[in-house]
């Protein structure tokens, strides 16, 4: 099966270099219609385009109408001419990889120099303008005369072999493209597969471990000991996964649904970094729920309709940054992390805060602390390690999931508090369809 | 109460995380494993005296030939148990999180999907014995 991001994710700019080519020998526009992701990658050459469909493309009231006739051109493309909803001769021909339609080439724009041809041209540019107002009439149809006439045979001929010619090209990068993602996909699973094996192994043991240990009436310490491992070996599980997510592009991952509950999770979460909180001098605080309004009837920690998995990775990666970021106990400044929440009609929102190593306004404004492997200018002079991938995987969850974002740090003597809230719709989205 | 059922894991790794099964097995439970999908099939007419299947998706068909990289054995494995045991409780313990696999399995009628790398040995057993109808 062909990914609708295979052809997303395909070197636009050496399909542009193609698309150019062709528009530059045939003096027509061209465009490539992605059939599986919706998109319309067109030419750069925008001295090739019809005068008249340049000024409809530019008018935001009319240029969805031909958007819409392109797209509706493209998906029964039949590779032989056909007229537009503005009276312009097209082709549209369809690229098919494994027998699947995967794209479309639009190209034309033109009107014909045959007698028959013509006739049907002005009649559909006619019934087209007919409800405008009489200057417009006159700017298109003025536009329509400007508006080259080809010969039948070379919009036949001459662009049918152009357009057979970069047609080869752009389905061998398409095919290979295909090729490489199916291998880069399957060395992320066998990798993801190999490092969760041994976890799970380890997971395993120290379970059995502490359960027999405690069994046995022996040493409480002992048990003790084998719960760090369980709980450091769940973190190791849980950096893996952000480490496979953040190596998927964007766009690529999907979200199996599922309903949530929140406060469960969020427990799960604190409980993973508590330890590590402690031995800071910092306390995480269970979670809370605070009432948004008095009238509002959500007054408890809702089951929402998530990706189970993306969501525990993104509540551990606020908390293990609430935690790192924490400055070590010490006298004269705020020592926590608290986790807020609230939940309203339409959203249920998280807020988590801390005090220590901040983030600078231009960072929050400019949206780079969601980039990838970015980190934070304080955070990287304070804290010589870290990924940079955290606030980057959180940010693409909550896109996946239609939620958002929002980080302030501001300056409290000697640290900064920094609160980072997100926000996931509270309503089904979308519930995947089970059999019983 | 009965705890002493009797299980197939299927599952090509379970040399590496036999011990995920350990606190079952305690509790009387007989473990039996198949690695391919050859070694299920060929247990086919006795699969009905199984009270679980354990099933990994990530497993090899057993014929030694290459297979396509993008197939889920366990999946199409799933499915042809299920024509023949539609009642049979399954329990899915996989690495694979893609949701058009997840929903293929869950159209196998498989009510759990538990993450392997996170999965804690108690959480199977309690797993299984909510899945058998059998308090914990």
């Amino acid at each position: 099966m062909i990914n609708k991001n295979d052809i997303y994710s395909l070197e636009e700019s050496l399909i542009r270099v193609l698309l150019d080519i062709y528009a530059l020998s045939t003096k027509l526009p061209v465009a490539l219609y992605d059939n599986l992701t919706d998109r319309l990658v067109w030419t750069t050459r925008s001295e090739v385009e019809s005068p008249l469909c340049r000024y409809l493309m530019n008018d935001p009231d009319k240029n969805s109408i031909c958007l819409n006739d392109h797209k509706r051109r493209c998906f029964s493309a039949k590779g032989m001419p056909e007229v537009c909803h503005a009276g312009l001769w097209n082709i549209a021909k369809p690229i098919s990889i494994k027998g699947q339609d995967v794209a479309t080439f639009i190209t034309g724009q033109v009107r014909i120099d045959n007698e028959k041809k013509s006739k049907k041209s002005d009649e559909i540019f006619f019934e087209f303008i007919k409800d405008f107002s009489e200057p417009e009439k006159k700017k298109l149809q003025d536009l329509y005369k400007k508006t080259q006439k080809v010969e039948e045979s070379i919009f036949t001929s001459r662009l049918m072999s152009c357009l057979a010619d970069i047609q080869d090209y752009i389905e061998h990068l398409i095919y290979q493209k295909i090729y490489d993602d199916e291998r880069r996909r399957h060395k992320i699973q066998n990798l993801s597969h190999d490092f969760l094996l041994i976890i799970q192994a380890i997971l395993n043991k120290a379970e059995n471990l502490k359960d027999e240990i405690e069994e046995g009436g022996r040493d409480k310490e002992l048990a003790m000991m084998s719960e760090d491992v369980i709980r450091e070996t769940l973190k190791l599980s849980y950096f893996i996964k952000n480490m496979i997510g953040s190596m998927m592009p964007e766009g690529e991952a999907e979200s199996f649904y599922e309903p949530i509950n929140t406060l469960e999770l969020l427990n799960e979460s604190i409980s993973l970094f508590q330890n590590e909180a402690c031995n800071k001098g910092v306390i995480i605080y269970p979670p809370r729920l605070v009432m948004v309004d008095k009238n509002d009837d959500n007054v408890t920690f809702p089951v929402i309709d998530a990706c189970k998995d993306d969501l525990s990775r993104m509540f551990n990666n606020l908390i293990q940054n609430a935690v790192k970021y924490s400055y070590n106990g010490g006298p004269g400044s705020n020592r926590y992390v608290s986790v807020l929440a609230s939940n309203t009609k339409d959203e249920f929102a998280v807020e988590i805060s801390n005090y220590g190593v901040g983030i600078e306004s231009d960072e929050i404004k400019t949206g780079r602390i969601f980039s990838d492997t970015y980190r934070g200018r304080h955070a990287e002079v304070e804290r010589k390690t870290g990924s940079g991938i955290g606030l980057y995987e959180v940010k693409k969850i909550l896109d996946r999931h239609s939620g958002r974002i929002e980080v302030k740090s501001d300056q409290y003597e000697v640290a900064y508090k920094t609160v980072v809230k997100v926000y996931l719709p509270n309503k089904t989205k979308r519930r995947n369809e089970k059999k019983f | 109460m009965k705890k002493n059922f009797r299980i197939l894991w299927v599952e090509d790794d379970a040399s590496v995380i036999k011990d995920q099964v350990r606190p079952l097995e305690k509790d009387g439970c007989k473990i039996d494993i198949a690695e391919d999908m050859m070694q299920v099939l060929s247990l086919m007419e006795v699969l009905g005296e199984y009270d679980l299947l354990l099933l990994d998706i990530l497993i090899p068909d057993g014929s030694r030939k290459p297979t396509n990289l993008n197939s889920y054995v366990g999946v199409d494995l799933l499915y042809k148990i299920r024509a023949l045991y539609p009642d049979l409780p399954v329990i899915v313990l996989t690495v694979v999180t893609d949701p058009k696999i997840q929903e293929k399995i869950y159209l196998g009628d498989v009510r759990r999907i538990l993450p392997k790398g996170s999965c804690l040995p108690s959480k199977l057993r309690q797993a299984v014995y909510e899945e058998l109808g059998v308090s914990v």
